[in-house]
Protein backbone atom coordinates (compact mmCIF):
# COMPACT_ATOMS: atom_id res chain seq x y z
CA UNK A 1 0.00 0.00 0.00
CA UNK A 2 1.23 3.46 -0.83
CA UNK A 3 2.45 5.43 2.19
CA UNK A 4 0.96 8.80 1.21
CA UNK A 5 -0.41 10.32 4.39
CA UNK A 6 -1.22 13.56 6.20
CA UNK A 7 1.28 15.22 8.46
CA UNK A 8 0.16 15.63 12.09
CA UNK A 9 -0.10 19.41 11.83
CA UNK A 10 -2.18 19.40 8.65
CA UNK A 11 -4.63 16.87 10.01
CA UNK A 12 -4.87 18.68 13.35
CA UNK A 13 -5.71 21.89 11.53
CA UNK A 14 -8.31 20.18 9.35
CA UNK A 15 -9.88 18.42 12.33
CA UNK A 16 -10.53 21.78 13.97
CA UNK A 17 -13.24 22.21 11.34
CA UNK A 18 -15.00 18.99 12.37
CA UNK A 19 -18.41 19.18 14.02
CA UNK A 20 -18.04 18.67 17.74
CA UNK A 21 -20.75 16.24 18.76
CA UNK A 22 -22.70 17.75 21.64
CA UNK A 23 -25.17 16.00 23.92
CA UNK A 24 -28.64 17.52 24.22
CA UNK A 25 -29.18 20.66 26.32
CA UNK A 26 -30.99 18.76 29.10
CA UNK A 27 -28.25 16.09 29.36
CA UNK A 28 -27.03 17.20 32.81
CA UNK A 29 -30.55 17.67 34.22
CA UNK A 30 -31.66 14.21 33.08
CA UNK A 31 -28.46 12.71 34.44
CA UNK A 32 -28.86 14.36 37.84
CA UNK A 33 -32.38 12.92 38.07
CA UNK A 34 -31.03 9.46 37.31
CA UNK A 35 -28.21 9.77 39.86
CA UNK A 36 -28.56 7.59 42.99
CA UNK A 37 -29.82 9.62 45.95
CA UNK A 38 -27.15 8.31 48.29
CA UNK A 39 -23.70 9.86 48.10
CA UNK A 40 -20.81 7.86 46.58
CA UNK A 41 -19.47 5.18 48.92
CA UNK A 42 -16.64 6.36 51.16
CA UNK A 43 -13.51 4.27 51.65
CA UNK A 44 -14.73 2.86 54.99
CA UNK A 45 -18.23 1.89 53.89
CA UNK A 46 -16.73 0.46 50.72
CA UNK A 47 -15.43 -2.45 52.82
CA UNK A 48 -17.45 -5.42 51.69
CA UNK A 49 -19.48 -7.68 53.92
CA UNK A 50 -16.90 -10.44 53.47
CA UNK A 51 -14.11 -8.08 54.52
CA UNK A 52 -16.11 -7.16 57.64
CA UNK A 53 -16.45 -10.86 58.48
CA UNK A 54 -12.70 -11.45 58.02
CA UNK A 55 -11.78 -8.37 60.07
CA UNK A 56 -14.21 -9.44 62.82
CA UNK A 57 -12.78 -12.97 62.91
CA UNK A 58 -9.20 -11.68 63.14
CA UNK A 59 -10.14 -9.14 65.84
CA UNK A 60 -12.03 -11.84 67.70
CA UNK A 61 -9.08 -14.25 67.56
CA UNK A 62 -6.69 -11.56 68.82
CA UNK A 63 -9.09 -10.63 71.61
CA UNK A 64 -9.53 -14.29 72.63
CA UNK A 65 -5.80 -14.79 72.60
CA UNK A 66 -5.22 -11.78 74.83
CA UNK A 67 -7.95 -12.78 77.24
CA UNK A 68 -6.75 -16.36 77.42
CA UNK A 69 -3.19 -15.16 78.01
CA UNK A 70 -4.41 -12.85 80.79
CA UNK A 71 -6.32 -15.69 82.40
CA UNK A 72 -3.30 -17.99 82.24
CA UNK A 73 -0.69 -15.39 83.26
CA UNK A 74 -2.62 -13.86 86.17
CA UNK A 75 -4.23 -17.15 87.13
CA UNK A 76 -7.68 -15.56 87.18
CA UNK A 77 -10.54 -17.65 88.42
CA UNK A 78 -13.23 -16.58 85.96
CA UNK A 79 -15.98 -18.36 87.79
CA UNK A 80 -15.32 -16.34 90.93
CA UNK A 81 -14.64 -13.15 88.97
CA UNK A 82 -17.98 -13.21 87.23
CA UNK A 83 -19.90 -14.26 90.32
CA UNK A 84 -18.33 -11.67 92.60
CA UNK A 85 -18.21 -8.72 90.21
CA UNK A 86 -21.43 -9.14 88.30
CA UNK A 87 -23.64 -9.95 91.23
CA UNK A 88 -22.35 -6.85 93.00
CA UNK A 89 -23.72 -4.52 90.28
CA UNK A 90 -27.07 -2.74 90.26
CA UNK A 91 -30.37 -4.51 89.66
CA UNK A 92 -30.32 -3.96 85.87
CA UNK A 93 -26.82 -5.26 85.59
CA UNK A 94 -27.73 -8.21 87.75
CA UNK A 95 -30.42 -9.15 85.25
CA UNK A 96 -27.90 -8.95 82.44
CA UNK A 97 -25.37 -10.85 84.49
CA UNK A 98 -27.69 -13.71 85.28
CA UNK A 99 -26.84 -15.73 82.18
CA UNK A 100 -23.14 -15.27 82.95
CA UNK A 101 -23.70 -16.36 86.49
CA UNK A 102 -25.49 -19.41 85.24
CA UNK A 103 -22.69 -20.08 82.82
CA UNK A 104 -20.06 -19.66 85.46
CA UNK A 105 -21.87 -22.14 87.63
CA UNK A 106 -21.97 -24.55 84.78
CA UNK A 107 -18.53 -25.90 85.49
CA UNK A 108 -18.05 -27.91 82.29
CA UNK A 109 -17.86 -24.79 80.08
CA UNK A 110 -14.25 -23.75 79.51
CA UNK A 111 -13.36 -20.20 80.47
CA UNK A 112 -12.62 -19.06 76.93
CA UNK A 113 -16.23 -19.72 75.89
CA UNK A 114 -17.37 -16.95 78.20
CA UNK A 115 -14.61 -14.73 76.86
CA UNK A 116 -15.73 -15.56 73.33
CA UNK A 117 -19.30 -14.57 74.15
CA UNK A 118 -18.20 -11.25 75.62
CA UNK A 119 -15.88 -10.63 72.65
CA UNK A 120 -18.66 -11.33 70.17
CA UNK A 121 -20.90 -8.86 72.00
CA UNK A 122 -18.16 -6.23 71.99
CA UNK A 123 -17.55 -6.73 68.26
CA UNK A 124 -21.23 -6.58 67.40
CA UNK A 125 -21.65 -3.40 69.44
CA UNK A 126 -18.60 -1.84 67.75
CA UNK A 127 -19.95 -2.80 64.34
CA UNK A 128 -23.34 -1.29 65.15
CA UNK A 129 -21.75 1.91 66.44
CA UNK A 130 -19.59 2.28 63.30
CA UNK A 131 -22.58 1.71 61.04
CA UNK A 132 -24.69 4.22 62.99
CA UNK A 133 -21.84 6.74 62.81
CA UNK A 134 -21.55 6.29 59.04
CA UNK A 135 -25.30 6.53 58.61
CA UNK A 136 -25.46 9.75 60.67
CA UNK A 137 -22.56 11.22 58.72
CA UNK A 138 -24.36 10.42 55.47
CA UNK A 139 -27.57 12.03 56.70
CA UNK A 140 -25.82 15.27 57.68
CA UNK A 141 -24.54 15.80 54.11
CA UNK B 1 -4.00 22.81 37.41
CA UNK B 2 -7.04 21.26 35.73
CA UNK B 3 -6.39 18.05 37.64
CA UNK B 4 -6.21 19.79 41.02
CA UNK B 5 -9.54 21.48 40.22
CA UNK B 6 -10.97 18.07 39.38
CA UNK B 7 -9.62 16.64 42.64
CA UNK B 8 -11.37 19.33 44.68
CA UNK B 9 -14.65 18.62 42.88
CA UNK B 10 -14.13 14.86 43.42
CA UNK B 11 -13.55 15.36 47.15
CA UNK B 12 -16.69 17.49 47.40
CA UNK B 13 -18.69 14.88 45.46
CA UNK B 14 -17.44 12.15 47.79
CA UNK B 15 -18.68 14.28 50.69
CA UNK B 16 -22.15 14.24 49.16
CA UNK B 17 -22.07 17.54 47.25
CA UNK B 18 -23.97 16.77 44.02
CA UNK B 19 -23.45 20.32 42.69
CA UNK B 20 -19.72 19.58 42.51
CA UNK B 21 -20.51 16.50 40.44
CA UNK B 22 -22.64 18.65 38.11
CA UNK B 23 -19.54 20.79 37.46
CA UNK B 24 -17.55 17.65 36.62
CA UNK B 25 -20.30 16.49 34.26
CA UNK B 26 -20.46 19.87 32.50
CA UNK B 27 -16.70 19.91 32.14
CA UNK B 28 -16.44 16.50 30.49
CA UNK B 29 -19.83 15.67 28.97
CA UNK B 30 -18.88 16.88 25.46
CA UNK B 31 -15.77 14.72 25.23
CA UNK B 32 -17.45 11.67 26.80
CA UNK B 33 -20.30 12.06 24.34
CA UNK B 34 -17.85 12.49 21.44
CA UNK B 35 -16.10 9.22 22.38
CA UNK B 36 -19.31 7.27 22.88
CA UNK B 37 -21.06 8.49 19.73
CA UNK B 38 -18.09 7.45 17.58
CA UNK B 39 -18.46 3.88 18.80
CA UNK B 40 -22.23 3.64 19.20
CA UNK B 41 -23.00 5.58 15.98
CA UNK B 42 -26.42 6.72 17.17
CA UNK B 43 -27.09 9.98 18.99
CA UNK B 44 -29.93 8.72 21.23
CA UNK B 45 -28.08 5.57 22.25
CA UNK B 46 -24.91 7.58 22.77
CA UNK B 47 -26.67 9.99 25.09
CA UNK B 48 -28.07 7.17 27.20
CA UNK B 49 -24.70 5.43 27.25
CA UNK B 50 -22.90 8.68 28.20
CA UNK B 51 -25.31 9.13 31.11
CA UNK B 52 -24.66 5.54 32.22
CA UNK B 53 -20.94 6.36 32.14
CA UNK B 54 -21.39 9.30 34.53
CA UNK B 55 -23.59 7.23 36.86
CA UNK B 56 -20.93 4.50 36.89
CA UNK B 57 -18.26 7.12 37.58
CA UNK B 58 -20.34 8.59 40.43
CA UNK B 59 -20.74 5.19 42.05
CA UNK B 60 -17.08 4.25 41.61
CA UNK B 61 -15.56 7.65 42.42
CA UNK B 62 -13.98 6.35 45.61
CA UNK B 63 -11.95 3.83 43.60
CA UNK B 64 -10.34 6.57 41.45
CA UNK B 65 -6.60 6.66 42.10
CA UNK B 66 -5.07 10.10 41.80
CA UNK B 67 -2.07 8.65 39.91
CA UNK B 68 -3.87 9.06 36.56
CA UNK B 69 -5.63 12.19 35.30
CA UNK B 70 -9.35 12.17 36.05
CA UNK B 71 -10.16 12.80 32.38
CA UNK B 72 -8.05 9.79 31.31
CA UNK B 73 -9.79 7.56 33.85
CA UNK B 74 -13.20 8.86 32.81
CA UNK B 75 -12.53 8.41 29.07
CA UNK B 76 -11.39 4.84 29.66
CA UNK B 77 -14.69 4.07 31.40
CA UNK B 78 -16.54 5.82 28.56
CA UNK B 79 -14.69 3.87 25.88
CA UNK B 80 -15.28 0.51 27.61
CA UNK B 81 -18.95 1.32 28.21
CA UNK B 82 -19.41 2.28 24.56
CA UNK B 83 -17.75 -0.94 23.39
CA UNK B 84 -20.03 -3.01 25.70
CA UNK B 85 -23.07 -1.09 24.48
CA UNK B 86 -22.05 -1.73 20.89
CA UNK B 87 -21.58 -5.45 21.58
CA UNK B 88 -25.04 -5.65 23.13
CA UNK B 89 -26.64 -3.91 20.15
CA UNK B 90 -24.33 -5.61 17.63
CA UNK B 91 -23.63 -2.44 15.67
CA UNK B 92 -21.47 -3.11 12.64
CA UNK B 93 -18.85 -0.58 11.64
CA UNK B 94 -18.68 0.85 8.16
CA UNK B 95 -15.37 -0.27 6.69
CA UNK B 96 -13.61 2.05 4.33
CA UNK B 97 -12.13 0.90 1.10
CA UNK B 98 -8.51 1.82 1.65
CA UNK B 99 -7.73 2.60 -1.96
CA UNK B 100 -5.39 5.56 -1.98
CA UNK B 101 -6.00 8.15 -4.61
CA UNK B 102 -2.49 9.04 -5.57
CA UNK B 103 -3.26 11.90 -7.87
CA UNK B 104 -3.24 14.48 -5.06
CA UNK B 105 -0.49 15.20 -2.56
CA UNK B 106 -1.30 16.17 1.04
CA UNK B 107 -0.44 19.81 0.21
CA UNK B 108 -2.82 19.76 -2.73
CA UNK B 109 -5.57 18.28 -0.57
CA UNK B 110 -4.93 20.86 2.12
CA UNK B 111 -4.92 23.76 -0.38
CA UNK B 112 -8.11 22.57 -2.02
CA UNK B 113 -9.64 22.03 1.41
CA UNK B 114 -8.83 25.64 2.30
CA UNK B 115 -10.75 26.90 -0.73
CA UNK B 116 -13.97 25.33 0.54
CA UNK B 117 -16.31 27.26 2.79
CA UNK B 118 -16.66 26.32 6.48
CA UNK B 119 -19.76 24.25 5.89
CA UNK B 120 -18.15 22.20 3.11
CA UNK B 121 -15.01 21.69 5.18
CA UNK B 122 -17.04 20.52 8.17
CA UNK B 123 -19.07 18.11 6.08
CA UNK B 124 -15.96 16.64 4.44
CA UNK B 125 -14.14 16.11 7.74
CA UNK B 126 -17.25 14.66 9.40
CA UNK B 127 -17.67 12.25 6.50
CA UNK B 128 -14.02 11.20 6.66
CA UNK B 129 -14.29 10.52 10.42
CA UNK B 130 -17.58 8.67 9.93
CA UNK B 131 -15.86 6.23 7.60
CA UNK B 132 -13.25 5.27 10.18
CA UNK B 133 -13.73 2.17 12.33
CA UNK B 134 -14.95 3.22 15.82
CA UNK B 135 -11.67 2.57 17.64
CA UNK B 136 -9.69 4.61 15.10
CA UNK B 137 -12.27 7.43 15.22
CA UNK B 138 -11.92 7.52 19.02
CA UNK B 139 -8.12 7.49 18.81
CA UNK B 140 -8.13 10.35 16.27
CA UNK B 141 -10.54 12.32 18.48
CA UNK B 142 -8.48 11.82 21.63
CA UNK B 143 -5.10 12.45 20.02
CA UNK B 144 -5.87 15.38 17.71
CA UNK B 145 -8.96 17.00 19.18
CA UNK B 146 -8.41 16.49 22.91
CA UNK B 147 -4.59 16.51 22.53
CA UNK B 148 -4.06 13.44 24.69
CA UNK B 149 -0.63 11.79 24.62
CA UNK B 150 -0.05 8.36 23.06
CA UNK B 151 0.40 7.05 26.64
CA UNK B 152 -3.01 8.35 27.68
CA UNK B 153 -4.70 7.08 24.51
CA UNK B 154 -3.15 3.65 25.14
CA UNK B 155 -4.49 3.66 28.72
CA UNK B 156 -7.98 4.75 27.63
CA UNK B 157 -8.33 2.23 24.82
CA UNK B 158 -6.46 -0.61 26.54
CA UNK B 159 -4.09 -0.92 23.57
CA UNK B 160 -0.30 -0.90 23.58
CA UNK B 161 1.50 2.32 22.66
CA UNK B 162 2.82 0.72 19.48
CA UNK B 163 -0.70 -0.35 18.52
CA UNK B 164 -2.02 3.17 19.11
CA UNK B 165 0.70 4.58 16.83
CA UNK B 166 -0.15 2.04 14.14
CA UNK B 167 -3.86 2.84 14.40
CA UNK B 168 -3.14 6.58 14.26
CA UNK B 169 -1.12 6.05 11.11
CA UNK B 170 -3.88 3.94 9.55
CA UNK B 171 -6.59 6.42 10.53
CA UNK B 172 -4.63 9.32 9.00
CA UNK B 173 -4.22 7.29 5.84
CA UNK B 174 -7.91 6.47 5.68
CA UNK B 175 -8.87 10.08 6.21
CA UNK B 176 -6.44 11.06 3.50
CA UNK B 177 -8.03 8.52 1.17
CA UNK B 178 -11.53 9.65 1.99
CA UNK B 179 -10.76 13.34 1.49
CA UNK B 180 -8.89 12.63 -1.75
CA UNK B 181 -11.90 10.68 -2.96
CA UNK B 182 -14.20 13.59 -2.12
CA UNK B 183 -11.96 16.03 -3.95
CA UNK B 184 -11.78 13.80 -6.99
CA UNK B 185 -15.57 13.81 -7.13
CA UNK B 186 -15.88 17.57 -6.80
Amino acid sequence: MNDINFTDDKLREMLRKATVAEPSANFTDTLMQRLPTSKPASQLSHITRLQWVIISIIAFAVFCGLCYSAVVIFNINLKNWFTVNLSALSDIVTVIAKPFKLLSEWGTIPHYSITAGVAALVLLTADLLIRRHLFNKQQTH
Amino acid sequence: MENSGDNILIEQTLNGNTVAFTHLVNRYKAMVFAIVVKVVLNKEDAEECAQDVFIKVYQALNTYKRSAKFSTWLYRIAFNAAISHKRKKKISAVELNETIYQTLTDDEIFCKFETWNDNEQRKAIDKAIEHLPPDEAVIITLFYMDEKSVDDVAFITGLSQANVKVKLHRARKKMYAQLSKLMEVI
